[in-house]
């Protein structure tokens, strides 16, 4: 153990000892530093082994794999044939191509591992987003208690079966963005009051870590623009506060002028709108997402149907408002529990994930981060008000304070027993396990039990010709796992479903759900292979069965797969 | 050791506490904000004015204003001779039925026999069928004011807005509601394009008077590729729209002839209307309006490989007419699969006599402007005309106006196989009253 600087006099010690002693304490780890990798790395491999969902992922890595191969950006959709002519835009076009990346690297390492390879890029994505978020609450909170209740709160909201928590997706390195900038919020926030030049270096870093955040951001996921808007709510927060404290007389531009903290935001939000026009669509990418909302298949989605306390989510968000409504109600303190900033931000995000529930998952960090300081600053009090502790938790502490704070102290054998965490983080990670021993872990206990692996097996020996129907969830990985190169699958839809016209998706719809004319439906697009859910679909499975235009080519636990053979008869009607 | 201090919330700074020194202001004040301001109102003009180059990059191209004239290309009188033309189709002409007038037919009628056919009562003529399809006036002196009337105004879905507004009106035409409505989707379109009607023509509505050119900008846009029903569509844009080959609809897609002709052949025969034969008669034009595009030394409408496909697709099915045509010259709705098994219709369902008449008029009715390397022997083309007069010959008046529409084709078939129009036969045989 480095011994405490402060247990010898000064003046004992040379100055080469002491230099030397400097630079060791730097990359000295403390208790805390220690435990919280440990649970870190005891986090990560516990995610890194829980089987992938299939949610859209193979659908981002077949486009990743196309960014790749051509090196450039497809100007028509590659995959979906009745998408034929309508406008695309590869918004996460960097997502993809990393997720397509750490999956090749797999591969190319050992046969098979670049599922796992993306279970660990899942898991680390995760933790880093939990770390990030639970060091910002306890920032804003002082404890490391309440942080871990703040982000128990957020994954609470977010926890949703397809959400950036729970599959793996574009949305996944979003979430990260909107940690880090929770992050950088709450530092400007802090430091609002210093003087302009008291860390001018630190500043132009963070403004540039500013700029490459959002920047990064813009090509990452389309969820950037809450980010643009979160800095947009602080720089209007700001002016609102500005405006309400202005002097007699004073003018409300004059006295904006003057502000800075408001400058500062403004100045953050000039830097990150500019920034996030660095993409290959420019303009073009946020006339894209302002468009998005209106897409009309998208309304057919439970993600952007209004919130409802019917889902887990929809209780924690009730959970989180009347958590507030109560810390405001027993407020004691004389000012403001909540900034201005903060009460516009929970009002603009909180409006948003009431309109479309699926924002829930994203706008989370941020609601948390909103109401986190006016909860805890009355469940636990805050400097000002708290009273001085009585209780059992505060006399635990001082007892294990007194008993054990020596093995607190940061010492070289704790920063050796880090790198050990570390090592064993990657040794027993699917990316170790590919590197070191040359194991790949079978698809079966990688994947979802959901994934149709039987199936897209039959399909790579036998594939279907022309546009086959198959339910959207099974689609991404049977175009990307099932026949190869000429042969691949053409699937009616696929989980990207903003980009078919309207009329295919209901068509899709009418097929999926067993409309009254489904099989008429599925001979107006010439579909001569049709692959149900076994599940879900037995009215279609029990039709096409005892049809004499169809035939069962296969089946399954799960699926069944139909030929036409025949040519469609139904007949037209007369002109 | 010390306990890690507590960090409370910062609080918002009052705006007195952080104001700028003095000399810092100067590099910031007003002005600077001022044109920070600026830049930012700019930026957000700029964006504007992008949205609105994206929205003018949709715009609809220019049209024709007259639409191209698709002639028959031969005179074989060993398929109809002129005294059975002159006796058969003088037959053929639409009786005014009053309110029981079937909108359908007066179609069928206007694209037969052309606005400038003039009938003797009780025939409606052809200025009158065009009339009672773009006049809302003519059209309630027919069904009276109870009807919802044939055309009717719309937004125009011109995704012309940011915000996904609308443009301005459009005019649709109402179908698929009964008799006093249009059969088939974009058939009123059709008709009128192939009865040569220009986009200037008046249309009367009952909110307004226009043109026939908002009609048709509203098919264009909001046309969606895999609609039930396109062939008439397809048909209405390759006359009007050439040497233009492609255009953009309100959801966004891109729209080329190559991509209807995509669609066109999607489906398996028979399916489509007539027993898929319009879809046929669509692809004749695509053909014939690239050709002439060639001719002209306009850029063609149909892309080499696209051309080819469609030439080769029509081989196919002549192929299969070959094979499963009756030795009595007709076929039936299983034309693509099985030849008829009996000289006599039955009452199985494509089998009855309005079925053959509608395959065997419609397959002549294409074949005449069918390019030759796409059409069968020549004696399947008689054997199918000779069954034709056969058969109006053998039908009552009464029987005549019941299947008119199906007959129309026919009529129409049979005139141009002497690259004729009814309305010239008509020329030198009046329609018995």
């Amino acid at each position: 153990m480095i011994p405490n600087a402060q247990s010898r006099p000064q003046e004992s010690i040379g100055v080469k000892e002491v230099e030397e002693r400097a630079f060791l304490t730097r990359f000295a780890l403390g208790a805390a530093a220690v435990v919280a990798l440990a649970l870190s790395v005891a986090a990560f491999l516990l995610l890194c082994y829980l089987p992938l969902e299939p949610a859209g992922l193979w659908a981002q890595l077949s486009m990743g794999d196309r960014i790749l191969d051509h090196r450039s950006l497809p100007l028509s959709d590659p995959i979906l044939r009745f998408a034929e002519g309508m406008p695309i835009l590869e918004a996460s076009w960097l997502s993809q191509v990393i997720l397509a990346t750490v999956e090749r690297s797999g591969e190319g390492v050992a046969r098979g591992a670049g599922i796992g390879w993306l279970g660990a890029l899942f898991a680390l994505l995760r933790v880093a987003t939990a770390a990030l978020l639970f060091a910002t609450f306890r920032r804003l909170t002082a404890s490391a208690l309440k942080s871990a209740l703040g982000l128990a709160l957020v994954l609470a909201l977010a926890g949703r079966a397809s959400g950036p928590w729970a599959a793996l997706s574009p949305a996944t390195f979003g979430t990260l963005c909107l940690a880090l900038l929770l992050a950088g919020i709450v530092r400007v926030e802090a430091g609002e009051g210093r003087p302009v030049q008291a860390g001018l270096p630190a500043a132009i870093l963070f403004g540039f870590g500013w700029v490459a955040l959002f920047a990064l951001w813009a090509n990452l996921h389309v969820s950037f623009v809450l980010g643009l808007a979160a800095v947009a709510i602080f720089t209007l927060g700001r002016s609102v506060e500005v405006v309400r404290g202005r002097a007699l007389g004073e003018g409300v531009f004059r006295a904006l002028a003057a502000d800075r903290p408001f400058r500062r935001w403004f100045r953050l939000f000039e830097l990150a709108a500019a920034a996030t026009l660095a993409n290959p669509y420019g303009v073009g990418l946020w006339l894209y997402i302002w468009r998005l909302p209106s897409a009309a298949n998208l309304r057919d989605l439970p993600d952007w149907r209004p919130l409802s306390v019917a889902t887990a989510g929809g209780w924690a968000f009730a959970l989180l408002i009347g958590a507030l409504l109560w810390a405001l109600s027993t407020a004691r303190t004389g000012r403001p529990m909540l900034s201005s900033a903060r009460t516009l931000g929970l009002a603009a995000f909180g409006g948003a994930v009431l309109a479309a529930s699926g924002l829930l998952a994203l706008c989370a960090p941020l609601l948390v981060g909103f109401v986190l300081p006016a909860i805890v600053g009355v469940v636990g009090g805050n400097g000002e008000t708290r009273a001085p502790a009585r209780g059992v938790h505060a006399r635990l502490s001082a007892w294990a304070r007194e008993r054990f704070g020596s093995l607190a102290d940061p010492s070289w054998h704790k920063s050796v027993l880090a790198a050990a965490l570390l090592w064993a983080a990657f040794a027993l990670s699917p990316v170790g396990a590919a590197l070191l021993r040359g194991e790949a872990r079978p698809p079966e206990r990688t994947l979802s039990a959901s994934v149709p692996l039987a199936l897209g097996n039959y399909l790579r020996a036998h594939p279907p010709r022309g546009v086959t129907f198959v339910p959207t969830s099974w689609a991404d990985w049977l175009v990307r796992e099932g026949p190869k190169e000429s042969d691949r699958l053409q699937p009616f839809a696929d989980t990207r479903i903003e980009r078919l016209p309207g009329l295919v998706w209901q068509d899709y719809l009418r097929i999926a759900g067993g409309a009254a004319d489904w099989q008429r439906v599925l001979g107006r697009y010439g579909v001569r292979t049709a692959i149900f859910d076994r599940a879900a679909q037995h009215g279609q499975i029990q039709s096409l069965r005892y049809d004499d235009e169809w035939r069962i080519a296969y089946e399954d636990d799960s699926a069944f797969v139909f030929e036409r053979i025949a040519p469609v008869g139904a007949k037209g009607g007369a002109s | 050791m010390t306990a890690i201090p507590e960090i409370p919330e910062v609080p918002a700074i009052p705006a007195h506490e952080t104001a700028r020194p003095a000399r810092a202001a100067r590099f910031g004040g007003p002005l600077t904000l001022g044109l920070e301001v600026a830049l930012l109102l700019g930026a957000l003009a700029w964006g504007a004015w992008q949205a609105r180059a994206e929205v003018r990059a949709r715009a609809l191209p220019p049209l024709r204003t007259e639409p191209y004239a698709v002639a028959p290309l031969y005179d074989d009188p060993a398929v109809v001779s002129g005294a059975e033309l002159a006796r058969t189709i003088p037959r053929l002409a639409l009786r005014d039925a009053g309110k029981l007038t079937v909108i359908g037919n007066v179609e069928h009628a206007l694209r037969e026999w052309g606005p400038d056919a003039r009938l003797p009562e009780p025939y409606l003529s052809g200025s009158d069928l065009r009339r009672l399809l773009t006049d809302n006036w003519r059209f309630l002196g027919t069904y009276g004011p109870g009807r919802p009337s044939l055309l009717y105004d719309a937004p125009l879905e011109d995704g012309a807005s940011l915000w996904g507004g609308h443009g301005g009106r459009g005019v649709r035409v109402r179908a698929l509601e009964g008799v006093a409505t249009s059969p088939h989707i974009d058939h009123t379109l059709a008709s009128l394009a192939e009865a040569g009607t220009s986009l200037d023509f008046p249309l009367v509505t009952p909110g307004r008077r226009t043109t026939l050119r908002a009609v048709l900008e509203q098919s264009l846009r909001t046309f969606n590729l895999n609609q039930a029903e396109y062939e008439w569509s397809a048909l209405a844009y390759a006359l009007y729209l050439p040497p233009v080959r492609s255009w953009t609809t309100s959801e966004g897609q891109e729209m080329t002839f190559d991509r209807l002709a995509g669609r066109i052949v999607r489906e398996e025969l028979p399916r489509g209307v007539c027993s898929g034969n319009h879809r046929l008669h669509a692809l004749v034009v695509f053909l014939r309006i690239d050709d002439r595009m060639a001719a002209d030394g306009m850029p063609r409408i149909l892309s080499p490989a696209v051309r080819r496909g469609i030439v080769a697709y029509l081989r196919r099915v002549t192929a299969s007419l070959v094979a499963h045509q009756h030795p009595e010259g007709f076929w039936n709705g299983d034309w693509p699969t099985a030849t008829p098994s009996s000289r006599e219709a039955t009452d199985r369902e494509g089998d009855h006599r309005s079925d053959r008449l509608i395959v065997t008029g419609h397959v002549l009715e294409w074949w005449s402007l069918a390019p030759r390397e796409v059409l069968p022997p020549r004696r399947v083309i008689a054997a199918a005309g000779h069954w034709l007069v056969r058969t109006i010959d053998g039908m009552s008046a009464d029987e005549i106006q019941t299947d008119f529409s199906f007959l129309s084709h026919a009529g129409r078939a049979l005139a141009q196989w002497r690259r004729r129009s009814p309305v010239e036969v008509l020329q030198l045989e009046p329609p018995a009253q």
